[in-house]
C-alpha cells in the first residue's frame, strides 16, 4: 500500500477526482437538455484556443491555456446554436460541422507550432490523450478553485436552471431569461472541459461528461438526486481508473478512468434489471 | 508527380465522403460518423495483433467488426436502458476508443500502429507508400488503389440503395410500410461507413475523415434540396477544397489534411453568412 503515500499518485488522484466531480455535475444538466454530445464538440473546439494562446504567449501555464480553451469552446457552442437556429441543418449536423472544422484548425495551428520550432513545445500533443502524471500541485489548486466556482454557480442558480430545463415557457412568465441561463450551462460546460482536457485528453473528456450522468439517470428521476449520484459514480470511477493506471506501468490514466466509468454504467444497469425483476417476482 | 498523388488521394477521400456524408446528413446521423471513426480503433489493434501485418484484409475486417459492434451497442443501450440517443453514442464510442488506447499501451512493443497516425494521418506521406510490382513497374501509391476500390463500392452501394436510404431518411414509417428493411439498411450504412473510415484513415487520419464526410454536404445542403444534386455539389466542393487546400498548405508549410478541413469549414461559414445576407436583402417582403 505504499502508493497511498506517493505524492505523484496523490496529485493525480486529486486532480482526476476534482475534474470528474465538476464534469459530472455539468453533465447532468447537459443530459437533461438532450445535449450530451456538446462535451465532445467543446473538447475539439477548445484546441484552436489553446494553440493560439501558446503561439502568442509561449506559456504552458494551465490557467492561461484554460482561458484560451474556454473562449474557443464558448465560440464553438455559440456557433452550434447559431447554425441550428439559422439554417435547416439539424443540431446534430451543426455539432459535427463545428467539431470537425475546429479540429482541422487546431491541427493546422499545431503543425504551424511544430514547423516553426517554438520553445517549450514538448507535450502539446498530449492534449489529445491527456497526461495526468504531468499535473503539478499548483495545477491541482487551480483545478480545485475552478471546480468550486462551477459548483457555487450551479448551486446558487439551481432553481432557475431547473425551471428553464423543464418548463421554459413558465420560466419566461416568471421573468427568468432562458437564453441567459442556457448560456450559463454552456459556459460552465466549456470551463469544465477546458480544465479537464489536460488530464483526460480531448478525445475522452466527453466520456467524463456523459457516462456518470447516464449511469445516474437509470436510478433517479429528480435532478438533485441525479447530480449527487453522478458525483458519487464519478468519484468511484475516477479513483478506480487512477488506481488501475498506476498499478500497471506506462498505462494512460484517461482511458482507464473512462473504462471504469463505463463499467459502473453497465453494472448499474444490471443492478437495476435485478432490482426490477425482484420487485415483479414478489 | 508527388502533388498529383496527394491530390488524387485527397479527391478520392472527398468523393467518398461527399456521397456517404450526404446520406448521413439527411438521416441526421452526423455524430454517428464521429462515433464510428473513433470506435474502429480497438478492431484495428486486435486485427493487427492477430495477423501482425498492416494494410491487409484483416484490418478491414477488424474495422468493420468493431464499427458494427459499436452501432449495435448504441442502438441496444438506447432502446433497452432508456438512455437518450446522443448519450448512448457518446458513451459507447468513448469506451471503445479507450479500450483501443489501452490495448495499444499494453502491446506497445508489438503494435506498429501509432496513436498519432491513427488520429491525424498525414497526406504528405502518401507518395512514400508506393506499389511496385516484381518486374519493377511503378503502379503508384497503395492508398490510390484501395480508395479507388472503395469509391466503386460506395457508388454501387448508394445507387443500389438510393431509394431505401432516402426514404428511410425522410419517413421511416412510410419506408417500413413499403416493405423496406429499415434496420438492415441502417446497419449496412454503418458497415460502409466503417469501411470508408478504415480505408481513408491511413491517408488523412481518423478524425480528419469526419471533416471530409460532414463539411461539404453541410455546405451544399444550405442551397440544395434534391438528393442527387446534393451529392454532386458536395463532391465538387470537396474536390475544389482538396486542390486549393493542398496548395495553401504548401504555401503556409502546415498540415495538408488540416488545411483542407479548415478551408472546408471556411467555405461552409462563408456560404452560411452569404445565404443569411441574401435572405435579409432579397426577401420579397421587406421588414420596414
Amino acid at each position: 500500500m505504499d502508493f497511498l503515500v506517493n505524492p505523484v499518485f496523490i496529485n493525480v488522484l486529486m486532480g482526476v477526482v476534482l475534474i470528474s466531480i465538476s464534469t459530472a455535475a455539468v453533465g447532468c444538466f447537459l443530459y437533461v437538455q438532450k445535449n450530451a454530445l456538446l462535451g465532445e464538440t467543446l473538447a475539439h473546439g477548445c484546441l484552436p484556443g489553446i494553440y493560439c494562446v501558446f503561439i502568442f504567449s509561449a506559456t504552458r501555464d494551465l490557467l492561461w491555456l484554460s482561458i484560451g480553451a474556454t473562449l474557443s469552446g464558448l465560440l464553438s457552442s455559440y456557433l452550434v446554436d447559431f447554425i441550428a437556429a439559422k439554417s435547416r441543418i439539424s443540431r446534430d449536423g451543426a455539432m459535427a460541422v463545428v467539431l470537425s472544422s475546429m479540429f482541422g484548425l487546431g491541427i493546422v495551428l499545431l503543425s504551424f507550432v511544430q514547423q516553426n520550432n517554438y520553445p517549450n513545445q514538448n507535450g502539446l500533443e498530449d492534449l489529445f490523450f491527456g497526461n495526468a502524471a504531468a499535473m503539478s500541485s499548483k495545477d491541482i489548486r487551480i483545478i480545485g478553485l475552478i471546480s468550486c466556482g462551477i459548483w457555487l454557480l450551479l448551486i446558487t442558480n439551481y432553481r432557475k436552471l431547473l425551471l428553464i430545463l423543464f418548463d421554459s415557457d413558465f420560466a419566461k412568465f416568471q421573468g427568468i431569461r432562458p437564453r441567459l441561463y442556457n448560456s450559463l450551462i454552456s459556459t460552465l460546460a466549456a470551463i469544465s472541459v477546458a480544465i479537464g482536457m489536460q488530464t483526460a485528453g480531448a478525445v475522452l473528456i466527453a466520456a467524463l461528461i456523459i457516462t456518470p450522468a447516464a449511469a445516474a439517470r437509470i436510478w433517479c428521476s429528480r435532478l438533485v438526486d441525479m447530480i449527487l449520484l453522478a458525483v458519487v459514480f464519478a468519484i468511484i470511477g475516477g479513483s478506480a481508473g487512477t488506481l488501475c493506471s498506476y498499478a500497471a506501468p506506462k498505462m494512460p490514466t484517461g482511458p482507464w478512468v473512462v473504462v471504469c466509468m463505463a463499467l459502473i454504467f453497465f453494472l448499474s444497469t444490471l443492478m437495476k434489471r435485478i432490482y426490477l425483476a425482484s420487485l415483479t417476482s414478489k | 508527380m508527388i502533388a498529383l498523388y496527394i491530390i488524387t488521394v485527397g479527391c478520392l477521400v472527398a468523393v467518398n465522403g461527399a456521397i456517404l456524408g450526404s446520406v448521413l446528413l439527411l438521416r441526421r446521423m452526423s455524430m454517428m460518423c464521429d462515433a464510428i471513426v473513433h470506435a474502429i480503433l480497438p478492431g484495428l489493434v486486435v486485427a493487427y495483433l492477430i495477423t501482425s501485418s498492416r494494410g491487409s484484409f484483416a484490418m478491414l475486417f477488424g474495422a468493420i467488426g468493431s464499427g458494427i459492434i459499436a452501432a449495435t451497442l448504441v442502438e441496444f443501450v438506447h432502446l433497452k436502458f432508456r438512455i437518450t440517443r446522443e448519450a448512448s453514442i457518446g458513451l459507447m464510442f468513448t469506451t471503445l476508443f479507450s479500450i483501443g488506447i489501452i490495448l495499444l499501451a499494453l502491446f506497445a512493443g508489438q503494435v506498429k500502429l501509432d496513436q498519432d497516425c491513427v488520429l491525424f494521418g498525414e497526406l504528405a506521406y502518401v507518395p512514400l507508400d508506393l506499389w511496385i510490382t516484381d518486374e519493377g513497374l511503378n503502379l503508384g501509391p497503395y492508398p490510390i488503389w484501395t480508395l479507388a476500390f472503395l469509391t466503386i463500392g460506395v457508388v454501387t452501394y448508394v445507387s443500389v440503395g438510393f431509394r431505401p436510404l432516402v426514404l428511410c431518411a425522410f419517413d421511416k414509417e412510410f419506408a417500413r410500410l413499403q416493405g423496406i428493411k429499415v434496420q438492415r439498411w441502417h446497419y449496412s450504412l454503418m458497415l460502409m461507413l466503417s469501411l470508408a473510415a478504415v480505408t481513408s484513415f491511413q491517408a488523412v487520419g481518423a478524425i480528419m475523415v469526419m471533416g471530409f464526410f460532414i463539411l461539404p454536404p453541410a455546405t451544399a445542403y444550405l442551397f440544395i434540396s434534391s438528393v442527387r444534386s446534393l451529392i454532386l455539389l458536395s463532391s465538387s466542393i470537396g474536390i475544389l477544397c482538396v486542390v486549393s487546400g493542398f496548395y495553401l498548405a504548401q504555401y503556409l508549410n502546415v498540415s495538408i489534411a488540416g488545411c483542407i478541413i479548415t478551408l472546408n469549414g471556411f467555405v461552409f461559414f462563408s456560404a452560411l453568412a452569404s445565404k443569411l445576407y441574401l435572405k435579409l436583402n432579397l426577401s420579397p417582403v421587406r421588414n420596414t
